[in-house]
């Protein structure tokens, strides 16, 4: 899987049209919303979804009817 | 799952790497054209945001202890909703990988060697990549650990001998342009530090998770305060107009520094940068084939 994988890194880097002027287009406007959301947001939800399982489980472990 | 173990510090240090480096050659202009003399105060709004993540990544890893996020993820949102979501992260660690790699490609065409072709940056820089990963985790583990303990002392020494040049004046008047530059500055930042939760695909190997929250959330005060220097040094020695048209700040501020017969220093930005990139680029792909042969 390693070489693959890097080989499509190696193949959309290369391919990537984007000067570096681009890049740093990319950077200011779109990356930080971008990246935010996937690697902030996702796992809090993540987290608060959990934590809501662990509580559910916890209070059904006290009272089996609820 | 591989029969591997690292310790928790070499865990974060494999992200104090990869945020550090990318961070200083790609980000410091961005917060700079974003905030301008006021970039140290986006850093430092950056601070909560920044620990809020280290504590969320090291939190879900104690609280599936052996799972790596792709697991994680099915487990808690379900098998289907759960691989959707890895595949926006798997996403990400593509793009990340290949933005980071094809940056520091164009930093070598652009500010290096401008008359090789950037296919030979790339290419070489996977295929070392590659074979690290091929190595296994421990071994991307220690040779990360001694590329760090090589990049802080070059960092505190840039910083130290451009000291004569910087004015600190240049950062007066404080807020001239309100608070709006200043988040716009901060929302690049925490995006950075956010990259972090690239290492929920490791946590599982770690060896003993005990304080694992502590020890993530100084890992980000440590992020942060590896930034103060390159962002406040840039203001401070070219004024925040010129800093704002440079590319590659932090690497002019190496190439500029003068001390009687200690010039041209830019080979140890080039060394920072490449070393780090390495490391970052080895994470990702690590991360990307890990979570593929996970999620399949």
């Amino acid at each position: 899987m390693v070489v693959p994988m890097g080989a499509l890194i190696a193949i959309v880097s290369i391919l990537n049209s984007e000067d570096l002027i681009g890049i740093f287009r990319f950077l200011k406007n779109y990356y930080p919303l971008y990246v935010t959301f996937v690697c902030l947001i996702l796992p809090l939800v993540l987290l608060m979804i959990s934590q809501i399982k662990k509580t559910r489980e916890k209070v059904k472990g006290r009272n089996p009817n609820v | 799952m591989e029969k591997i173990s690292i310790t928790k510090i070499q865990a974060l240090m494999l992200g104090i790497t990869s945020i550090t480096v990318t961070g200083h050659l790609l980000f410091i202009p961005v917060i700079i054209v974003h905030a301008g003399r006021d970039s140290w105060i986006s850093l430092l709004l950056a601070t909560i945001p920044a620990m809020l993540i280290g504590f969320t990544v090291a939190l879900l890893s104690q609280r599936y202890q052996g799972y790596s996020m792709v697991e994680y993820s099915q487990i808690i949102l379900g098998k289907w909703f759960g691989k959707l979501v890895v595949f926006i992260f798997l996403f990400y660690f593509f793009h990340e990988a290949t933005i980071s790699i094809r940056g520091l490609g164009e930093f070598y065409t652009s500010a290096v060697t401008p008359r090789t072709p950037i296919m030979v940056f790339l290419i070489a820089m996977l295929v070392l990549a590659g074979y690290a990963v091929r190595c296994g985790l421990e071994v991307i583990a220690r040779t990360n650990q001694v590329i760090l303990v090589t990049l802080i002392p070059i960092g505190i020494l840039a910083s130290a001998l451009t000291h004569k040049d910087k004015d600190y004046r240049n950062f007066l008047p404080i807020l001239e342009d309100s608070f709006g530059p200043v988040w716009d500055g901060t929302l690049p930042i925490i995006s950075l530090y956010s990259s972090i939760f690239v290492l929920s695909m490791i946590f599982p190997f770690v060896n003993d998770t005990k304080q694992l929250k502590r020890y993530s959330i100084i890992t980000m005060i440590i992020l942060i305060m590896m930034f103060v220097g390159p962002v406040t040094g840039v203001v401070a020695i070219y004024g925040a107009e010129r800093a704002q048209g440079l590319y590659f700040p932090t690497f002019l501020t190496l190439r500029d520094i003068e001390i009687g017969a200690l010039q041209r220093l830019d080979i140890l930005g080039i060394l920072l940068w490449s070393l780090g990139s390495f490391s970052k680029v080895t994470l990702f792909l690590y991360a990307i084939v890990l979570a593929i042969a996970q999620l399949f």
